[in-house]
């Protein structure tokens, strides 16, 4: 039975404009990446909404794979879902990435951001085999 | 001191990306102009002069973005850029650098 683990990468935005470098391991039993979601933790002014917040790029395996390029717009949750990615892993390797701020309003309120990476242990496993899920 | 050429020729083999051609590009800033836009799709542009640019400077690409504070003046490391890269200089700047990069075109 193979399992899905969240690896979650979070920080916080404290400036408009602030560009962000983060980079992350994944644990080493983890195999292939299967998806990932973009979201915002916290609240934020009801006039964003459905506008584009940010812009997030990541690379895998130590640089050898760009597999992320995503906005992250203000949206409802329910609107949020994971989009599709397909990463093999190599163990230990790292994730590495940079977010920008895309703030253009006077208005700023600091805000925080998740990237929600969805992993299993299994190799070529496919989207409609999901086994327990675990947030670690 | 380091050798940003044989850094650029170790890191790219340890990233397995083979490399096509190595060479360099400049983008010549003038008065009047902020904002500039290159194309580097299928190709990396390595900043090797970080450390002249205006502190405020914002360079903004597909895969990576930097803006330049006080301390990069110190800093030899290379920031990597891909895609489509922004180049905008702080408002107010006197000082119009040219922006020299090391150039990286992958097989």
């Amino acid at each position: 039975m193979s399992v899905t683990r969240y690896s979650i990468v979070s920080f916080w935005v404290q400036k408009p404009g602030e560009i962000i470098s983060f980079q992350h391991k994944i644990p080493a039993y983890l195999k292939r990446c299967t998806g990932f979601k973009l979201s915002l933790a916290g609240s934020m002014d009801s006039s964003l909404l459905n506008c584009e917040i940010g812009r997030i790029s990541a690379s895998f395996n130590s640089l050898k794979e760009e597999a992320i390029t995503a906005n992250l717009i203000h949206q409802e949750l329910e609107a949020q879902d994971f989009q599709e990615l397909a990463v093999h892993l190599h163990p230990g390797q790292i994730v590495s990435g940079v977010y920008v701020d895309a703030a253009l309003h006077e208005e700023f309120t600091p805000y925080k951001v998740q990237l929600y990476l969805r992993c299993t242990d299994k190799e070529g496993q496919t989207q409609n085999q999901k086994g327990s899920c675990t947030t670690t | 001191m380091y050798d940003h050429l044989n850094h650029v020729q170790q890191q790219f083999k340890q990233r397995e990306i083979k490399i096509e051609l190595q060479g360099f590009k400049s983008v010549y800033t003038r008065p009047g102009q902020l904002q500039y836009h290159i194309e580097a799709y299928n190709e990396y542009l390595l900043l090797t002069n970080c450390s002249v640019l205006p502190v405020g400077t914002r360079i903004l690409s597909d895969t990576n973005s930097l803006e330049v504070k006080k301390g990069h003046r110190r800093i030899e490391a290379l920031e990597e850029f891909s895609g489509q890269v922004s180049i905008e200089l702080p408002r107010g700047t006197i000082y119009f650098p040219i922006i020299e990069f090391i150039q990286i075109v992958k097989e």
